[in-house]
């Protein structure tokens, strides 16, 4: 199933830091669509961390950042499994396997770093639209 | 005050990583010669630790970690043989970390280059066995870090755990560490520690050595006392290699790794992914940086740092600085020193 312009709001306002309109769009958005938000954060995740490591990005790089990342809060370190984030960002960006993980810690470590990539990044609303048609375009061209 | 670092090894370098960066956090990153007033100190047990150290022991995948601690071993050695200006080798390194991965409180004590593991309290026990020692009936006093940080009443001393031993055993092609730190070049006096490559394949040694070889360690900043991490990681590339994968337009291939993998979500992560809003938001407390490695001031909901403390993302950057900050572990271990004789006389 194509990504949906509601997948695309919502997410949007995740990476914007608008929480109050996420909340508010969340409300009214068709939880039979969930499946689709899902891949839509996995793709824009490659998209945002080919962004932040590449072309100079090491292993060490990545190790810091999600450690950067837990540091920044309780909650961070608490939703985010060190391994687990340094992992699927290694899989974002070499596409080493990640068959022995747990999808739905792969899940909410993928979107935490994502956040934090785009906050720390700085992306400018027109950046992160941008990077969202893209993510948009990977999804639908995989799944078609 | 909270501070989170992760050293490459967790035996001799990660003390010598420890301890510089206690020795940072206390004195700042540009005021070295003005330490700050009081050291940084939780405000109840159980709160977020000082310092988080993961191993790389407890990610085997990793193998650059491997190599950062043979790196950091003979840039160490280098260092000292150029100041002249050892350590107290053999003086204990004293390490009280959280680890944040399994919520193990670790109590890492380390002879400084030594590991004669015989004394107890002051060598790596297991708990429980006949070696360890008696738990103390109140945390030690440390100059820089406060033992209560990382132990409370709950899950305290008993929990005092040690890494493995494992190291003195020869591999499946009979070398031991030994052997491996006589080809890498670390020096005798660095400790069985020093050389925990027992997973290193020879192959992987002979790159090390040809690689130390052809390349000069970063120059040592003699004022600062310390060095720059950053030098190491991004303009030495023989040390770490650059990340490798798919051409870079290629995501297709890393997006159907990611679905496959959410084909085996549960059904309430859709719940679990709304559940995080309020997380997330802590991730936008800092001005962005475009730094891959960069200043990242404290979250609001955290202490603020000490004077001239660093933060988290500072010291998780600059591990590898600290573990090379000869200069100041001098200092700490003299004064460590001095703090021993205060509490135990010229004995202690």
């Amino acid at each position: 199933m194509a990504i949906t312009d509601d997948q695309v709001a919502l997410l949007r306002t995740q990476l914007r830091g608008e929480f109050a309109e996420y909340e508010r769009l969340y409300a009214e958005f068709d939880k039979s669509q969930t499946d689709g938000y899902i891949e839509l954060i996995g793709a824009t995740f490659i998209l945002a961390a080919e962004r932040r490591f590449r072309p100079n990005g090491t292993r060490p790089d990545i190790i810091m950042f999600v450690a950067e990342v837990r540091s920044k809060t309780r909650a961070a370190a608490e939703s985010i499994d060190p391994k687990i984030g340094e992992r699927v960002l290694l899989a974002a960006l070499t596409n080493e396997p990640i068959d022995d993980l747990d999808a739905d810690a792969v899940i909410l470590a993928q979107l935490h770093l994502l956040v934090a990539i785009t906050a720390a990044e700085g992306l400018s609303a027109s950046e992160i639209d941008a990077l969202l048609a893209k993510a948009r375009d990977i999804v639908d061209r995989v799944n078609s | 005050m909270a501070v989170l670092g992760q050293t490459a090894g967790g035996d001799a370098v990660g003390s010598y990583a420890c301890a510089a960066m206690s020795e940072l956090r206390r004195k700042g990153p540009d005021d070295a010669d003005h330490p700050a007033e009081t050291p940084a100190k939780p405000e109840r047990p159980g709160e977020r630790p000082d310092m988080e150290i993961r191993s790389a022991d407890q990610n085997p995948d990793w193998p650059v970690d491997r190599r950062k601690v043979t790196a950091a071993q003979r840039y160490y050695s280098d260092l000292v043989k150029q100041m002249g200006d050892a350590p107290p080798i053999g003086e204990t390194g004293v390490v009280y970390v959280r680890d944040w991965s399994t919520g193990e409180s670790l109590d890492h004590r380390h002879r400084m280059g030594r590991d004669d593991r015989t004394e107890p309290g002051d060598s790596n026990v297991e708990p429980g066995s006949p070696d360890a020692a008696d738990p103390p009936e109140e945390a030690p006093s440390l100059p820089y870090l406060d033992a209560s940080a990382f132990h409370d009443a709950d899950d305290g001393w008993d929990d005092v755990v040690a890494p493995t031993d494992d190291h003195a055993l020869p591999d499946a092609d009979g070398r031991t560490d030994d052997d491996l730190r006589t080809a890498i070049g670390v020096p005798e006096e660095l400790g069985p520690d020093s050389a925990r490559s027992t997973s290193m394949d020879i192959s992987e040694v002979r790159d090390q050595i040809a690689k130390s070889d052809s390349r000069r360690p970063p120059d040592f900043d003699r004022d600062n006392s310390r060095l720059e991490a950053r030098t190491v990681e991004r303009t030495d590339e023989g040390w770490y290699d650059r990340l490798e994968g798919p051409e870079p337009s290629n995501y297709e291939s890393r997006f159907k790794n990611f679905r496959a993998k959410y084909a085996q979500k549960s059904n309430g992560i859709g719940n679990m992914v709304h559940d995080s809003v309020d997380n997330l938001k802590g991730l936008f407390s800092h001005p962005p940086t475009h730094e891959s490695v960069g200043h990242v001031p404290p979250a609001p909901d955290m202490p603020a740092p000490l004077h001239g403390a660093h933060t988290a993302g500072d010291l998780a950057s600059g591990v590898v600085a600290g573990a090379f900050a000869v200069s100041a572990l001098t200092r700490m271990m003299q004064d460590k020193l001095e703090n021993r004789k205060d509490r135990h006389g010229d004995n202690g």
